[in-house]
C-alpha cells in the first residue's frame, strides 16, 4: 500500500470516529451507566486516532519528504500538524536545498517551544549553507520574542565561526 | 511558594548575607558621590594599558555595515567616544565620525522601516550614541539623518515597552530577561532623552523604573545574578550583565544599579575553577555552553572597582595594551592586589545554585538545589511574591561533574557528565533539539528539591514533573507543561564520587513511544575549547569511560539497549562532535512502537556512580527499595564511609525505619536530616544502626558511618570561609 493510501485510511478512520462522536447524543448519568465497562471513552478513541495520524503522517514525511511536503503546506496550521511539520522542516532533503521553504514550514508549528527549536535546527544548519541570507530570514521572523532571537543569533554567530 | 530546603543553619548565614548586602549598599548610597549629566562622557584614565589603542577595534574608512550585532554595538560605543570624547586620541577625527554614520545609517535604517527591533546587540549603544552626538555635535547632523536615527529609535523603543507589559507596567521579576532587557531598556531611556518628546520620555521613565526598581532586584546569594525568570545567570553572560550594569551606574549614577554591581563581587571566585574553567550543568537547559568565555572582563572590572584580589586573578589576563574594551579605559586604577584562589578547596555551600559545589585539583562536582521555577531566598528577601512563575523551563540535570587536568586546547576540562535524567518520548520521530527536546521530555517543573551540605559530602532530593515547558513568558503556574510522569532522583556527592538514584513513574495513564536515562557527556566544543574524547562503554561491567571521567551502573529496573550519537553539546547542528548523548533504555521495544501504561505501572529507576580516573566505583551500591512508591533509599560504601540514604518521594510526612547494617569498621554513625541542622548519632546493636525518624513530605535523611568528626557534626563551609 502506498504512503498516499495509508495516509487516506487512517484520516478516513480518523474522520469516521469523529463523526459518530458528533452524532452521538450527549450522555446522561443514566446512558453512562448503561455503557458496557470495558468499553472506551469516545474521547480516547478520537486521541487515539489523532496520535495515529499524526504518527502516520510523521512516517510519510519520512518516506516522502516532497509528496508529504506539497500535502502538509497546503493544509491549515493546526496542532495534530506539528509533529510532521518538524519532520519536513528539519528532513535533510527539505532544510539542505530548500532552506526559505523549511523555515517558512517551522514558522508554522502551533506549539511555541517546538517551533522555536525546530527554527533553531533549520537556521542554524542554514547559516552553515549562507549565513547572511539566514540571517536576515532571523531578522524577519515573527511569533518569536527578543530572548529565543537572540539564541538564535548566537547559533548564527557559531555556524559563522566554523 | 517553595524554596530549596538547606539546613537551617545555612538559611541563616544566607540571610545574614543578604543583611550584610543590603548593609552595604545602604552604605554605598550614602556615599555615592554626585553624577554629571546623562550627555557628558566618561571620563578616560590615560594611565590605562589600553588607553593608546582603546578605538582600535572601529573600522574607519569602511563604508560595510558590521552584520554582527554585538560587534556593531560595541563599534558604535567606541567610535563615538573615540571622536567625541575630549581626551580620545583620535578626537575630532573625522573617519571615526563617518563610521559611526555606517553604523548608524544601517542599524536605525532597518528600524525605522520597522525591521530588526528589539536587538539587544546594538539597540542601547545606538541610542546612546545618538544622544551624545545630538547633544556634543548637534550641527554635524543632516536632517535627513536625524529624521531616519528619530523614527528608528522611536519605533525600537515601542517595540521593546510593548513587547513586556509584565515588566513595564507590572514590574514582574519572573518575566525578567536580565542581560538582555536591561540592554534594551537602556535604549529606551536614552532615546527618550535624544528624542525629547513627551511619549518618548514617559517611556523612557517606564524604563528606568524597569531598571531601577526591578531589574536590580536580582542579586543572588553568592555574587550570581539572574538570567530569565528565576534561572541563574549563564556563566558565559555575566560579563555582559555586568558591563551593563557599570555603564547604567556610570552614566545615571543609580544607587541601586550600584548595589547590584556590589553584590557581584564574589561571584568568579565562587562560580570558576581557579584556572578559569566554568562548571555548565547548572546553567539553564540549552546554555551548556562550554565556549571559554570566563568573565575575565568584567573580573577586571571589579578588581579596578573595588580592588578585589580574587578578581584580579581572574581578570589580568585581559588587562592589555591591545584590548578594545572602553570599561578598561574608565576604571581603570593603577593599584590593585592579587590573591590567588585556593585549588583544593573541598565541599562548599554555594548560594547561587542554592546546593553543595566540590572543587579540586582534579574535578569537581554541583547539585543544583535552586529552584528555578519561583523566586527562592532572594525573592522573598526583595519583594512579595508577585503571582507569576519564572520564565522559560526547568533544570535537564540536578547534578554536573567534571574531570580536570593540565590545560590543553585552551581548557583544564578533562570531561564532563554534564546531564543526567530519565526521558520519554512523547511522539514518534526524530528529536531536533538535545538541550530542550522536541520529542523526548525530560524538563523539570514543579521540583521539590533539598539539600544538605556538610563539610565533607553534600545531598540532594528532588521531586518533579517532567515538563514539556521549553519556552514561555512568566506565567501563574507552569501547569501547561505538565505530563503524565513524574521523576525523583536521590543524591549523595562525596570527595570521591557523585552517586545517586534516578527514577521516573507515571502518575496518570500514558501511551509513549521510549523510556530512557539519558546521560550527556562532553570535552568541550570543536574549534572553541576542549577535545574529542572517546566514549567507551564496557557492556559486562556497566562501565563508561569519558576521557578522565567515569561512570557506572550499579543497578537498573531494567537496562536494554545503550544507544550513543555524538552532537555538538551547544550547538547540536554543528560539525562538533566533541559531545556524546548517551540513551539507556529502559524498555524493551522496537523504536517508535507506542506502549501505553496504566497510572503507576511504568516505574523505572537506575543507580549510577559517577567517579574519576583513578577513582573506584563504590564497591557496594544497592536500591534498597526498588518499585517502592513512598520511599526512596539508596545505600552504599566508598573507601571511608558506609552511608544510607531515605527520601520521602511524596507530599506528605510519613514515618520510616530501616536497619543499616553498618558493621563494626567505623566508630560512628549520625543521622542528618535535609528539614533541620540537627545531627543525631545512632546507637549500634548488633552491628545495625536504625535508621529512623518521621520525614517531611520531599524531605531526605542521610545515616553516615566513619570515623571522619566531619561526618557527625553539622557544620559545613561556605564561600566566605573559603575564599575569606
Amino acid at each position: 500500500m502506498s504512503a498516499f493510501l495509508r495516509l487516506f485510511s487512517v484520516l478516513a478512520l480518523a474522520w469516521f470516529v469523529a463523526a459518530c462522536a458528533a452524532r452521538r447524543p450527549a450522555s446522561t448519568a443514566a446512558g453512562a451507566a448503561r455503557e458496557p465497562v470495558s468499553a472506551p471513552p469516545v474521547a480516547a478513541v478520537v486521541e487515539a486516532a489523532k496520535e495515529a495520524r499524526a504518527a502516520e503522517l510523521v512516517r510519510w514525511v519520512e518516506d516522502a519528504p516532497a509528496e508529504a511536503g506539497r500535502w502538509l503546506a497546503r493544509q491549515p496550521a493546526e496542532p495534530a500538524f506539528d509533529a510532521a511539520l518538524c519532520s519536513l522542516a528539519t528532513h535533510p532533503e527539505v532544510v539542505v536545498p530548500h532552506p526559505e521553504f523549511a523555515v517558512a514550514q517551522a514558522a508554522r508549528i502551533i506549539d511555541d517551544g517546538l517551533r522555536l527549536a525546530v527554527l533553531a535546527e533549520v537556521v542554524s544548519t542554514w547559516a552553515r549553507i549562507d549565513a547572511d541570507t539566514a540571517r536576515a530570514r532571523v531578522a524577519r521572523l515573527e511569533r518569536i520574542d527578543g530572548l529565543e532571537r537572540a539564541h538564535l543569533n548566537e547559533l548564527l554567530a557559531d555556524a559563522a565561526a566554523e | 511558594m517553595t524554596i530549596p530546603r538547606q539546613s537551617s543553619s545555612a538559611f541563616r548565614a544566607l540571610t545574614r548575607r543578604l543583611s550584610a548586602l543590603f548593609a552595604a549598599s545602604a552604605l554605598a548610597l550614602s556615599a555615592t558621590p554626585a553624577f554629571a549629566a546623562i550627555q557628558d562622557l566618561l571620563p578616560l584614565n590615560s594611565a590605562s594599558p589600553n588607553y593608546a589603542s582603546v578605538f582600535g577595534g572601529v573600522k574607519i574608512n569602511n563604508t560595510t555595515p558590521e552584520t554582527d550585532p554585538f560587534k556593531a554595538g560595541a563599534e558604535m560605543l567606541s567610535a563615538a567616544y573615540a571622536y567625541l570624547h575630549p581626551q580620545s586620541v583620535v578626537y575630532n577625527n573625522p573617519a571615526y565620525r563617518e563610521r559611526l554614520f555606517v553604523l548608524l545609517d544601517h542599524r536605525l535604517g532597518l528600524a525605522a522601516s520597522g525591521s530588526n527591533l528589539r536587538d539587544i546587540g546594538w539597540s542601547w549603544q545606538a541610542a546612546y550614541a545618538y544622544l551624545l552626538f545630538k547633544h556634543h555635535r548637534a550641527a554635524e547632523l543632516t536632517p535627513a539623518r536625524i529624521a531616519t536615527y528619530e523614527a528608528g529609535l522611536a519605533a525600537n523603543n515601542t517595540a521593546i515597552i510593548s513587547e513586556k507589559p509584565l515588566i513595564y507596567e507590572d514590574g514582574v521579576l519572573a518575566q525578567v530577561w536580565l542581560n538582555g532587557d536591561v540592554r534594551l531598556a537602556m535604549s529606551v531611556y536614552f532615546a527618550g532623552q535624544a528624542l525629547g518628546d513627551a511619549n518618548s520620555l514617559a517611556l523612557a521613565e517606564k524604563a528606568r523604573a524597569a531598571i531601577d526598581g526591578v531589574m536590580t532586584k536580582t542579586a543572588l546569594a553568592d555574587g550570581g545574578t539572574r538570567y530569565v525568570g528565576f534561572w541563574g545567570e549563564v556563566a558565559s553572560y555575566h560579563e555582559d550583565t555586568v558591563e551593563t550594569f557599570i555603564y547604567w551606574w556610570k552614566i545615571t549614577g543609580s544607587p541601586t544599579a550600584k548595589a547590584l554591581l556590589d553584590s557581584t563581587l564574589r561571584y568568579s571566585v565562587v562560580s570558576n575553577e581557579p584556572d578559569g574553567f566554568t562548571e555548565q550543568s547548572s546553567n539553564i537547559a540549552y546554555k551548556h555552553m562550554y565556549n571559554n568565555r570566563h568573565n575575565e572582563p568584567a573580573c577586571l572590572w571589579k578588581a579596578y572597582l573595588y580592588d578585589d584580589g580574587y578578581n584580579y586573578h581572574f581578570g589580568r589576563k585581559v588587562e592589555t595594551a591591545s584590548s578594545t574594551r572602553l570599561l578598561n579605559t574608565i576604571l581603570y586604577q593603577p593599584s590593585r592586589q592579587l590573591i590567588v584562589p585556593p585549588t583544593n578547596v573541598g565541599v562548599f555551600f554555594d548560594g547561587n545554585i542554592q546546593g553543595p559545589r566540590h572543587r579540586s585539583a582534579t574535578w569537581g562536582w554541583i547539585a543544583h538545589g535552586r529552584d528555578v521555577q519561583n523566586g527562592g531566598p532572594e525573592q522573598l528577601a526583595y519583594s512579595q511574591p508577585q503571582g507569576y512563575d519564572g520564565r522559560m523551563g526547568g533544570k535537564a540535570t540536578f547534578v554536573g561533574a567534571f574531570a580536570l587536568g593540565p590545560i590543553a586546547n585552551k581548557t583544564s576540562l578533562k570531561g564532563a557528565l554534564d546531564t543526567v535524567s530519565i526521558e520519554f518520548k512523547e511522539t514518534a520521530g526524530v528529536d531536533t533539539d538535545y538541550n530542550r527536546g522536541t520529542r523526548y521530555r525530560f524538563l523539570a517543573q514543579d521540583e521539590q528539591t533539598r539539600v544538605i551540605t556538610r563539610e565533607n559530602f553534600g545531598t540532594l532530593s528532588t521531586t518533579y514533573r517532567v515538563s514539556k515547558r521549553t519556552s514561555s513568558n512568566a506565567t501563574p503556574d507552569w501547569s501547561t507543561g505538565a505530563t503524565p510522569w513524574v521523576g525523583h532522583q536521590l543524591w549523595v556527592l562525596t570527595p570521591e564520587r557523585v552517586i545517586g538514584l534516578v527514577q521516573i513513574v507515571n502518575d496518570a495513564p500514558a501511551t509513549i513511544y521510549g523510556l530512557d536515562t539519558r546521560l550527556v557527556f562532553t570535552g568541550g566544543r570543536k574549534g572553541i575549547m576542549g577535545s574529542f574524547l572517546d566514549l567507551v562503554y564496557d557492556a559486562t561491567a556497566k562501565n563508561f569511560t569519558f576521557g578522565a571521567l567515569r561512570a557506572k551502573i550499579h543497578a537498573a529496573s531494567y537496562t536494554g539497549s545503550v544507544l550513543q550519537q555524538r552532537i555538538g553539546i551547544s550547538d547540536p547542528n554543528s560539525t562538533d562532535d566533541f559531545s556524546a548523548l548517551v540513551r539507556i533504555n529502559h524498555l524493551d521495544t522496537e523504536a517508535d512502537v507506542p506502549r501505553t501504561f496504566a497510572a503507576g505501572a511504568a516505574r523505572h529507576w537506575i543507580l549510577i556512580d559517577i567517579t574519576r580516573e583513578g577513582a573506584s566505583p563504590a564497591p557496594y551500591a544497592i536500591n534498597v527499595t526498588p518499585g517502592h512508591a513512598s520511599f526512596a533509599v539508596l545505600q552504599f560504601h566508598e573507601g571511608a564511609r558506609k552511608v544510607r540514604i531515605v527520601q520521602n518521594l511524596g507530599a506528605n510526612s510519613r514515618s520510616y525505619t530501616g536497619s543499616f547494617n553498618v558493621g563494626t569498621t567505623y566508630a560512628s554513625t549520625s543521622l542528618h536530616r535535609s528539614w533541620s541542622d540537627v545531627v543525631s548519632p545512632l546507637a549500634v546493636v548488633n552491628n545495625i544502626a536504625t535508621v529512623t525518624d518521621t520525614v517531611p513530605g520531599h524531605g531526605h535523611m542521610i545515616a553516615v558511618s566513619s570515623a571522619q568528626p566531619a561526618d557527625h557534626t553539622n557544620s559545613f563551609r561556605t564561600s566566605a570561609t573559603v575564599f575569606p
